[in-house]
Formats: C-alpha cells, sequence, structure tokens
C-alpha cells in the first residue's frame, strides 16, 4: 500500500508543533505521532476533517498516493 | 464483560479458580495414597489395576492442572481489560492440545479399566479440545480486527 502521509511538511509551514495540533482537533499525541510516522491503516472522515480545519489545507496536502512499483507487494 | 467486572462475580470467579488449581495440585500429591484407599472400596476392584490408574491419574491430573493454569492466565487479562491478545490464542491451543490429550487417556482407559463415566468423559474431553481451537480461533480473528481498529486515527 502507497499512501503517504505529509502532515509533517503541512505542520512545518504552519509552524504547528505536534501536540499543539493533538489538542487542537482532540485526538491523543500517541495517535497523531502514529499517522504522522505512517503506521496508521485507516483515519477516519471525522479526523481529517479536523486536521484540515486547524492547518487550513486540503486532504490532498496531507495524503499522497504513490503507485506501487510492479512486483511490490 | 460487565458482568465479570463486578467486584463480587469477578473476585467469586478468581477465587474459584485458585481453589481448583490449588485444590488440582493437592489431590495431585495425594495419589499415591487416595487410589490405594479408593481402590480397596470398590467391588469390582483389583490390586493389580493400581499402578494404572495411578499413572492414568497422574497424566490426566496433571492436564487438567495446565488446563487451569491456561485459564487463569486467560482471566488475568480480562481483569486488566485487554484479552484480544495473541498471548490468549496461544493459551486456547494449549488448553486444546491438553484435553485431546486427556480424552486419548479416556480412550486408553476404555480398554483397561472400563466404566460408562470413561466413554462419556472421553467424548467430553474430546468436544472441549475442539471447543477451545473454535475459541482459539475466534481470538485469533478478534485480535486482528481490533489492531487494525487500534491503528485507525
Amino acid at each position: 500500500m502507497a499512501i503517504i502521509v505529509n502532515l509533517d511538511v503541512v505542520m512545518a509551514k504552519r509552524k504547528v508543533t505536534l501536540s499543539e495540533l493533538a489538542s487542537q482537533i482532540g485526538i491523543t499525541l500517541a495517535n497523531l505521532s502514529i499517522l504522522k510516522t505512517g503506521k496508521a491503516k485507516a483515519i477516519r472522515f471525522s479526523t481529517l476533517d479536523a486536521i484540515c480545519r486547524a492547518l487550513d489545507c486540503q486532504p490532498g496536502d496531507i495524503l499522497e498516493y504513490v503507485p506501487d512499483e510492479e512486483g511490490e507487494v | 464483560m460487565q458482568r465479570l467486572d463486578e467486584k463480587g462475580l469477578s473476585g467469586i470467579v478468581k477465587r474459584f479458580l485458585d481453589l481448583i488449581f490449588l485444590g488440582g495440585i493437592a489431590i495431585i500429591i495425594s495419589l499415591p495414597w487416595s487410589v490405594k484407599w479408593y481402590l480397596e472400596r470398590l467391588i469390582f476392584g483389583t490390586s493389580e489395576k493400581y499402578p494404572f490408574l495411578l499413572g492414568f491419574f497422574y497424566v490426566t491430573g496433571i492436564l487438567a492442572l495446565v488446563i487451569v493454569y491456561e485459564m487463569r492466565r486467560i482471566f488475568k487479562t480480562l481483569n486488566r481489560k485487554n484479552p484480544f491478545m495473541m498471548d490468549n490464542v496461544k493459551s486456547l491451543k494449549r488448553i486444546a492440545v491438553a484435553s485431546f490429550l486427556i480424552a486419548a487417556a479416556y480412550v486408553v482407559k476404555i480398554f483397561t479399566f472400563n466404566s460408562f463415566l470413561t466413554i462419556i468423559l472421553a467424548m467430553v474431553f474430546t468436544i472441549a479440545g475442539f471447543f477451545s481451537i473454535i475459541l482459539a480461533e475466534v481470538f485469533y480473528q478478534a485480535v486482528t480486527v481490533k489492531e487494525e481498529n487500534d491503528l485507525t486515527i
């Protein structure tokens, strides 16, 4: 699966730290860092909505699809 | 599992499990004497069956103790409100293996020291073994779903 999470890029642009963002959108620091480090398996629309509202961005700014190469799982 | 969470019930179940475990250990230790005592009182019992019965009860007793031990371990994860973990899948598989071994021992007993109860117990422990295998698979699928859910932000 090749969905890349570019959360750190947008956070840097908006000069927001992980803990600030976590408290703004109401999810735990642990969950947010799971998302940031690419370990998450799924994201709820409500979470995506809260992140985009807090960072004033589009989902495409945060999520990026990279096609898998031939033969990769 | 709110029922086992109330102070009264979970305490009672834990005490029962502890009682069965300790009682089992005490019975196994006393086997050389209790089997002899019991055989002397049986009308159809003969003392030449003593070695077989002693070995039989040792084997099934220790296997039953293994089952109760694994049950106590699963129960502790219930108290921690986190029962869906791979350890419990392994515990259930060990319970299944122990049940099947006890059933096999009872099948052997059918040919050496038979009774109605022996046949029934052989069937009961076979069913218990299959039940544990199915439960292990249920837990395994539950763990998979839980891990997916835990990683959903």
